[in-house]
């Protein structure tokens, strides 16, 4: 039988839950598989109609903190899932649906945390005091990380640096290759070398 | 660098759909490494956005700061040479102008300041189009695009035209093509066309279709064999 989120299983999940939940306790990819396509199916639209609290100045664009949300809801899924009871496919849905409701705030958080932590930087004036006695000790240390950051991606190239902020915001490979005079090529290169040299720095660290 | 990091790159970039973001979402909620890596790269791209462009010389720029003191040279010398006054405002408006058409594959600085716009909605373009094509001479170019439109407030139609990078094409508003495109109901928008231009460099803008306010825009050179 091919169901909508994947053909791979056999039978019809919400007919023969048994069956199902046993799988997904044996961690069986068919049954995640389709699992995880359903959450996707049904949670990220919902996500989508309330992000209205999404400050303006936030560092991801919409549809990429409803993905962070949306993946994390699915990790906090996955840890809770063995000690969970579920008689049906409607008691899945409603543990997803109020984790994603609870990752959702813990997002609008972490979004303006990650405000006061990126730009506080660039603050110079009385107000970053109050900033900084806001942040928290995890905060403190995740700004001191980025700007460790900062001074790994100081010693790349200029070049290397351009590749590199530009293809964060999600411009095209092909677009920054034009735009710096380079062959595609290169300008794929260059981008995996300098993202390998960043990640090795911070691993070292 | 490897696939698996080319990967993570695919799917924090929205670049993903189908069974590629099944299997991948299916891996990051089994495997642990794979989610610190990703939550890694992720923290590398907050902040290389967040940090400040170097000052890179651009491709080519040499070609265009020379065009551009020979445009400032040359209206230095018509202004001296007591020609009209229209004479001196034209020459003026030609250091502004960026200097394309001299050149079909020099950027074009209007086209290149395009930049998208913050909409409820993001236009993902799925098939690679900012890119090099190279066909027969006088064949028709098969310009393909197909994309999904994520977010609130999705319009049903979008406008697209596609621009050479001649300055003039744009003043005299003569795109190469323009055509208002219908998005489906599952807010996807598939569309292709052959289209009878030379080798050059060629933008293309989505641009609202009732107020005309760009949305997203990119490039493609397209070159003969």
């Amino acid at each position: 039988m091919s169901t909508k989120y994947g053909n791979l299983i056999e039978y019809d999940p919400e007919t023969h839950f048994d069956r199902f939940l046993k799988e997904l306790r044996l961690n069986s990819q068919p049954e995640w598989t389709w699992l995880l396509s359903m959450f996707r199916d049904r949670v990220v639209p919902w996500l989508f109609k309330k992000d209205g609290n999404l400050p303006k100045e936030a560092i991801v664009a919409t549809d990429e903190f409803v993905e962070e949300v949306f993946a994390n809801s699915l990790f906090r899924f996955y840890e809770l899932f063995p000690d969970g009871e579920f008689k049906n496919m409607g008691d899945l849905r409603g543990l997803i649906f109020r984790i994603g409701e609870y990752k959702l705030k813990e997002g609008y958080h972490s979004v303006k945390r990650d405000g006061l932590i990126y730009f506080t930087d660039d603050l110079h004036n009385d107000g970053s005091t109050i900033i900084q006695y806001k942040l928290t000790i995890e905060a403190y240390q995740e700004q001191d990380s980025v700007s460790q950051l900062r001074e790994y991606i100081q010693q790349l190239n200029p070049t290397e640096q351009d590749i590199l902020i530009r293809y964060s915001k999600g411009e095209e490979l092909g677009s920054i290759a034009l735009n710096l005079g380079l062959s595609a090529a290169a300008c794929r290169k260059r981008k995996q070398r300098a993202l390998e040299k960043l990640k090795e720095l911070v691993s070292k660290k | 660098m490897n696939n698996k990091q080319e990967t993570i790159e695919r799917y924090l970039r929205q670049e993903m759909d189908g069974k590629e973001l099944q299997n991948f979402t299916f891996q990051m909620v089994m495997d642990p490494s794979l989610r610190k890596e990703i939550e890694q790269t992720r923290k590398i791209f907050k902040t290389l956005r967040t940090h400040p462009n170097p000052s890179v010389k651009q491709g080519n720029n040499w070609l265009l700061i020379g065009l551009l003191a020979i445009v400032t040279i040359g209206g230095a010398y018509l202004f001296y040479a007591n020609f009209i006054q229209d004479k001196a405002e034209e020459s003026q408006r030609s250091e502004e102008r960026p200097i394309a058409q001299s050149d079909p594959f020099q950027p074009n600085l209007y086209f290149e300041d395009l930049t998208t716009r913050q909409m409820d909605f993001v236009i993902n373009i799925e098939n690679e189009i900012n890119a090099v094509f190279t066909i027969e001479k006088n064949s028709p170019f098969n310009f393909k695009i197909k994309a999904a439109l994520l977010g609130k407030n999705i319009p049903n139609k979008l406008n697209l035209s596609i621009w050479s990078n001649s300055f003039e094409k744009f003043e005299a508003d003569q795109p190469v093509f323009s055509e208002i495109l219908e998005i489906s109901n599952n807010n996807q928008l598939r569309f292709q066309t052959e289209l009878n231009i030379s080798e050059g460099l060629y933008y293309y803008i989505f641009t609202t279709s009732k107020t005309d306010e760009p949305i997203k825009s990119g490039k493609f050179i397209l070159q003969n064999t």
